[in-house]
């Protein structure tokens, strides 16, 4: 089965004076229709610059994607490796078949248009779509994202609207042409729980309406168990551990998994208990240690570790992991893989 | 018990202020009627969205701010009318941690600077010796090498420089420290190391803290209580057991089901109520009820009459017409939703 987008053995780096950053250090991830990835890791894994290379957004120099392949199927054509597209094909993908929202809205709204201006702009520029017939389309795009009085709002300036209503209004240009792709990087994290909420909730309504495929990139653990179908755990450039949810959050092989797993507080655990941090921090990206990134703050490290990145080892087949059977089948379908030296289950549970 | 900390009534409004004349056209009520009390060794926690004045309410009882009317009590003394050297020599007993370490580390003092400057503002330690040992000591009471301590903040990483914040509040032995969102900038595995310090240095030291979060599953982890504020004011208060067990507020209720749990088992089953719209803005805050434009169960009285904290139950606190009338009961709002 072909996928919406296939992410295969993706290296980007940044030639700086301080030396090469290996911000993405070969990953592979894939994403179908309907289905939302999650991506999670701390700040500087490598979350961000991997999404900006699917766009083509990696700032050149210096930046470089240096490796690898990124598979688009759009309208379930053949797949088009996006690495070498051409940056005409790319203007036409962007914002049309691939969207991207942010954590802060102000990256894709420009201050001083009137938001009326920017929706209609896009119509035009990928649906030839002009006038009152853009207009009426802007309108019901803000409807759909539940901006209260809608008309009104649509001539408004980014700055007159809250926090909340600016990322609505990125939600609804990034909706705008129906893409078949969305990319959300951080799309919550500069707000506050309630209206976290409702934006999550947006999310999931156009994943079952118009069925976009999501890359959900974000720090919080609860947030990808709410909306992820499956999950890639990204350390230090490298996806480190990837599978179904439930898997990733049940039966986690990768110390680093179990480790994040333990360190955070939970609204249903006991309140007594002492969080077990991960002891130090990650390293830099241009100073990597030998073998396994995570290896310096592992509890489970072995000989091995130092010597080599540990090879993909399957835990479980995707075949034997249905994600959620109350949506269409082929979703949420992946192999359950980690990339550890230390394979006793066991030890690195118990760690 | 006695408190070691008590506010009441406690308010902070801000002068809105229009024109070349400058003339006030209005008031912010960051703080309007803020009322708890911290027990000695206790952790009370402050919650609500951004802008519901939990900064406001801890820059004012430190005296950072000037507060608009009210109380607050650090063992007795009130705080809010000291004045000159008294304010000056009540300060060592009370110190603030804030969210951006960074913001708060002065960048051209060295970290022996930072910690050594409040121990000879107030006389505590002189003498090159005394003060780098007492330095030496307070950097590894907080986990940071010794060896560190002529670097400059910015050769820190976060989680570093708030143990830098950290050490430089407790230098003096503090009563009550404020903790402003002291984990919200840090990474999850970097926010259990500096929970798990300020957790042990209250054991050592025997600290009161108040610790202002808007991350609710934080706070049940560090807090005996809780105080719930929404726009300005706290609308339930009570034991963190209580809170998370029957919330009573609408909003608490909804607070906490907007929380997303690390469970995609749960989460999958888990009923949401999804408060529609957003806060009102607190320079024309809605009478009555401030809650009640997003309230799924409010009546006619929440439009126009402000509820009062008054306790439901022994020891909990809530704000709400609704919950009053039920005797206490918590409306259920899941039912609500079908
Ligand atoms: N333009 C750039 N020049 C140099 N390094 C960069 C650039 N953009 C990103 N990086 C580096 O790439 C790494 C990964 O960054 P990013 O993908 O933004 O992390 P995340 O989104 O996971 O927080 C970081 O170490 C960052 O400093
Ligand atoms: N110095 C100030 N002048 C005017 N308004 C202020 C000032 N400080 C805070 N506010 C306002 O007071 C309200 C409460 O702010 P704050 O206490 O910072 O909220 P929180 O800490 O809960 O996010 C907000 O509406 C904020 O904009
Ligand atoms: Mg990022
Ligand atoms: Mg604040």
């Amino acid at each position: 089965m072909t996928h919406l987008l296939e992410v295969k053995g993706l290296k980007t780096h940044f030639f700086t004076e301080e030396g090469v950053v290996r911000a993405v250090d070969g990953v592979s991830y894939h994403v179908s229709r309907g289905e939302v990835l999650g991506i999670v890791g701390e700040s500087g894994s490598g979350k961000s610059v991997s999404s900006l290379s699917t766009m083509r957004l990696i700032p050149e120099p210096p930046g470089r994607i240096v490796a690898g392949e990124i598979l688009f199927s759009s309208k379930g054509g053949p797949p088009k490796d996006l690495v070498r597209a051409s940056e005409r094909e790319m203007q036409s993908i962007r914002g049309d078949r691939i969207a991207m929202i942010f954590q802060d809205p102000m990256t894709s709204l420009n201050p001083y248009l009137r938001i009326s201006r920017q929706l209609t702009e896009v119509l035009e520029l990928h649906k030839n779509m002009k006038g009152s017939e853009a207009r009426a389309r802007g309108i019901e795009m803000l409807t759909s994202v539940g901006i209260p009085d809608p008309s009104r709002r649509f001539d408004d300036y980014p700055h007159q609207l809250s926090g909340g209503m600016r990322q609505r209004v990125m939600i609804a240009m990034a909706l705008l042409c129906d893409p078949e792709l969305l990319i959300a990087d951080e799309p919550t994290t500069a707000l506050d729980v309630t209206i976290q909420a409702q934006i999550l909730e947006l999310i999931a309504e156009r994943r079952d309406l118009s069925k976009v495929g999501v890359v959900l990139i974000t720090h919080d653990l609860g947030v990808v168990a709410r909306l992820a179908d499956r999950v890639a755990v990204m350390y230090a450039g490298r996806i480190v551990e990837q599978g179904p949810a439930q898997r990733i959050f049940e039966d986690p092989r990768h110390p680093y998994t179990v480790g994040l797993a333990r360190s955070i507080p939970r609204l249903d655990d006991d309140r007594s208990r002492r969080l077990v941090p991960i002891q130090g921090m990650p390293p830099s990206l241009s100073k990597l240690p030998s073998g396994c990134p995570f290896r310096p703050r592992c509890k489970n490290a072995l000989p091995a570790c130092a010597e080599s990145f540990p090879a993909e080892r399957v835990v479980a087949r995707g075949d034997e992991t249905r994600a959620d059977a109350s949506r269409d089948p082929a979703i949420g379908v992946g192999d359950h893989v980690v990339f550890c030296h230390e394979e006793d289950k066991d030890k690195v549970q118990a760690s | 018990m006695s408190a070691l900390l008590e506010v009441t009534d406690l308010k902070v409004h801000f002068p809105v202020r229009r024109g070349v004349l400058m003339r006030q056209v209005g008031s912010v009520k960051a703080v309007d009627g803020v009322s708890f009390a911290v027990g000695k060794g206790e952790t009370l926690g402050l919650v609500g969205e951004s802008g519901c004045g939990k900064s406001t309410t801890a820059r004012a009882i430190l005296r950072l701010i000037p507060a608009t009317g009210g109380s607050a009590k650090l063992e007795g003394t009130e705080l809010l009318s000291l004045r000159g050297g008294k304010l000056r020599a009540k300060r060592r007993d009370m110190q603030m941690v804030f969210q951006d370490p960074y913001a708060s580390l002065n960048p051209r003092m060295t970290v022996f600077d930072i910690l050594a400057e409040p121990l000879i503002v107030h006389g505590v330690a002189k003498g090159k010796t005394e003060l780098e040992g007492r330095v030496q000591k307070l950097m590894s009471q907080v986990g940071l090498s010794p060896a560190y301590m002529r670097r400059y903040p910015h050769e820190f990483s976060g989680g570093q420089r708030q143990r830098i914040g950290i050490a430089r509040a407790v230098a003096l032995k503090p009563k009550l420290v404020l903790l402003d969102e002291p984990v919200s900038a840090l990474d999850v595995s970097i926010q259990a190391q500096i929970l798990n310090l300020l957790v042990d240095l209250q054991e050592q030291l025997g600290l009161t803290y108040v610790f202002v979060a808007h991350d609710l599953a934080v706070v049940r982890h560090v807090c005996k209580s809780i105080a719930v504020m929404y726009l300005g004011r706290i609308v339930e208060r009570t034991t963190t057991e209580r809170l998370f067990k029957a919330p009573k507020h609408p909003y608490t209720q909804a607070l906490l089901s907007a929380i997303p749990i690390p469970d995609p088992v749960r989460e999958k089953k888990r009923r949401r109520l999804v408060l529609s719209g957003e806060v009102p803005s607190p320079l024309n805050p809605p009478p009555g009820c401030h809650f009640h434009t997003r309230c799924p169960v409010a009546v006619d009285k929440c439009k126009k009459e402000v509820p009062r904290l008054e306790p439901v139950e022994d020891g909990h606190m809530v704000s709400c017409h609704v919950v009053k009338d039920r005797g206490g009961l918590a409306p259920d709002l899941m039912s609500d939703l079908g």
